[in-house]
C-alpha cells in the first residue's frame, strides 16, 4: 500500500480511538493491532505527531502495575480534525466503492462477464 | 535499558531530534514495552511488535521536521512571566510603541513572556486572565521619536500549541512584529511603521493594516485575508487563501509568488500588482497609476470581474 495514504488512514484510525476515550499509548496501539495489521512502529509516531501538533493532549496517571501511564486526550482542535478527516474519508470511500462496484457485486457474474468478453476478443 | 532501546537511541541521535524529545520518545517506549511484558509478551515478541528503531527513528525524525519555520532563539532574553494555562481557549492583546516582538509556539505547556532590553519591565501592563493573555506598553514615555537606542526593547510571547488560539491583535506604532508557526482563528495587525513578518502559520480570518510598514508573509494558509498598507510594501510567498483576498494600498508596492485565492480584489492608487503563479478564480482590479500584472506558467482560466485603470497597465497572462 502507498505508504503516505496508509499514513492517513493510520492517523484517522488514531484519532477515532481517542474520540471515544482517554487512553494510554499501548492500548491505543492494541486496539488498532486487533483490527488492521499495522505494528508498533507506524503508529507511535503518528500519535507523537499529532500531540505535537496540539491535537492531543497528554496527562499521567499512576498504575498499580508500575510506572505511570502517559494518557492520551482529545482536543477541540483534535475533534475538528477529526471530522474534516472524517468527512473526506466518508467521500473518499464512497466514490471509491461506485467505481468498484460498477460491475455489480457477485464474483462469479463478473467473471462470466469477464470470460464471455476475452473469449470473444480470442475469436476475432 | 534493553537492545532495542539502546538502539532506537542511538539511531534518534544520529538524527535531528533535540534531546529532551529523545527522552521523551525513549520514555514512552519503556513503559509500552513494561506493558507488553506484564501481558506476557517475551522480549523476543517485543522486538517482533515493534519492529526495526532504524525505520522507527526515520519515522520520528520526519515527524519532527514539518517544515517549521527555525525558532527564534530566546537564550539571551530573560523569562518574565510564565503562566500554566487556564483556559482551552487563547485570546492575545498586544499594544505596543517600539518594542519588536515575536509570537511563537513553545516548547513545553507554558505561555511565556521573554524579554530583552534596559526599559524597566515592571512599567508594562501584563495580564493573564480568563484565558486573554494582555500587554501593553507604559503610556507615559514620551514621544516615540524622542527615544533613545538604548531604550530598545525586545520580546518573545510564546504560546503552547496545544491551545486554541481564538485570536490574536496585535498594535504596534514602530514595532518590528514576526509570528511564526501558529494556528489562530482571528488575527489581526495594526501598525504604522513597523514591518511584520508572518511564516508558516493557518489563520481563518486575518486583517492586517499598516500604514509605511512592509509586509513579509509565506507559507500561509488562510480562509479571508485583507490586507490595507499605505505606502509599505507588501510580499506574499506561498499564501494559499482558500476564499477571498482583499488587498489595498495607495502607493505601496505588493509582490505575490507561489499562491492560490478563489476571489482577488485589489485596490491600488499608484501601488503595482507584480505576481508570478498566482492562481486565482476571479480577479476585481481597480487603480489610478498602478500596474497589474498576473503571469502564470499554467493557464488556467481567470474570470476578470472588473479592471479598471486611468493610466495604469493591466496584464493579466493566465
Amino acid at each position: 500500500m502507498n505508504a503516505q495514504f496508509k499514513k492517513g488512514i493510520i492517523e484517522l484510525c488514531v484519532l477515532s480511538v481517542l474520540v471515544e476515550k482517554d487512553n494510554y499509548g499501548y492500548d491505543i496501539i492494541n486496539e488498532l493491532y486487533n483490527h488492521i495489521n499495522v505494528s508498533e512502529n507506524s503508529i507511535y509516531p503518528i500519535l507523537k505527531r499529532l500531540t505535537d501538533d496540539g491535537y492531543f493532549r497528554t496527562y499521567l496517571v499512576e498504575s498499580k502495575e508500575g510506572a505511570p501511564r502517559k494518557y492520551y486526550q482529545m482536543t477541540e482542535k483534535g475533534f475538528i480534525f477529526y471530522l474534516s478527516l472524517r468527512d473526506e474519508w466518508d467521500q473518499f470511500i464512497g466514490g471509491v466503492y461506485q467505481v468498484i462496484s460498477k460491475g455489480g457485486k457477485k464474483n462469479d457474474e463478473i467473471f462470466r462477464r469477464f470470460k464471455e468478453r476475452i473469449e470473444k476478443e480470442e475469436h476475432k | 535499558m534493553m537492545k532495542f532501546l539502546e538502539d532506537l537511541k542511538k539511531e534518534l541521535k544520529k538524527r535531528n531530534i533535540s534531546d529532551s524529545e529523545i527522552e521523551e520518545i525513549i520514555k514512552d517506549h519503556q513503559e509500552m514495552i513494561d506493558q507488553a511484558f506484564q501481558e506476557g509478551y517475551s522480549e523476543s515478541d517485543v522486538i517482533l511488535r515493534f519492529g526495526d528503531p532504524v525505520m522507527l527513528a526515520e519515522e520520528l525524525s520526519e515527524g519532527s521536521d514539518r517544515d517549521d519555520a527555525p525558532r527564534v532563539e530566546s537564550d539571551q532574553y530573560q523569562v518574565w512571566k510564565s503562566y500554566t494555562p487556564n483556559k482551552d481557549s487563547l485570546t492575545l492583546v498586544v499594544k505596543l510603541v517600539s518594542e519588536d516582538l515575536v509570537v511563537q509556539p513553545s516548547t513545553n505547556d507554558q505561555i511565556r513572556i521573554l524579554y530583552k532590553g534596559r526599559v524597566n519591565i515592571e512599567k508594562y501592563e501584563i495580564s493573564y486572565k480568563n484565558g486573554e493573555l494582555f500587554i501593553e506598553a507604559p503610556k507615559s514615555r514620551g514621544l516615540s521619536f524622542m527615544r533613545l537606542q538604548s531604550d530598545e526593547m525586545k520580546f518573545i510571547i510564546e504560546v503552547p500549541k496545544a491551545l486554541d488560539f481564538k485570536e490574536c491583535n496585535q498594535h504596534g506604532v514602530s514595532s518590528d512584529f514576526t509570528l511564526q508557526n501558529l494556528e489562530i482563528t482571528h488575527f489581526t495587525i495594526n501598525t504604522t511603521s513597523g514591518d511584520c513578518e508572518i511564516k508558516n502559520s493557518t489563520f481563518e480570518d486575518a486583517r492586517w493594516n499598516t500604514v509605511s510598514g512592509d509586509l513579509k508573509a509565506s507559507d500561509l494558509s488562510i480562509t479571508n485575508l485583507v490586507i490595507s498598507m499605505v505606502s509599505g510594501d507588501s510580499n506574499l510567498k506561498q499564501v494559499n487563501i482558500k476564499s477571498d483576498f482583499s488587498l489595498s494600498t495607495v502607493s505601496g508596492d505588493a509582490k505575490i509568488e507561489d499562491s492560490k485565492a478563489d476571489t482577488f480584489n485589489m485596490n491600488t492608487v499608484s501601488g503595482d500588482l507584480d505576481a508570478k503563479e498566482f492562481y486565482i478564480q476571479s480577479v476585481k482590479f481597480k487603480s489610478v497609476s498602478g500596474d497589474c500584472d498576473i503571469i502564470n506558467k499554467i493557464k488556467t482560466p481567470i474570470n476578470i470581474l472588473r479592471s479598471v485603470s486611468v493610466s495604469g497597465e493591466i496584464r493579466i497572462k493566465s
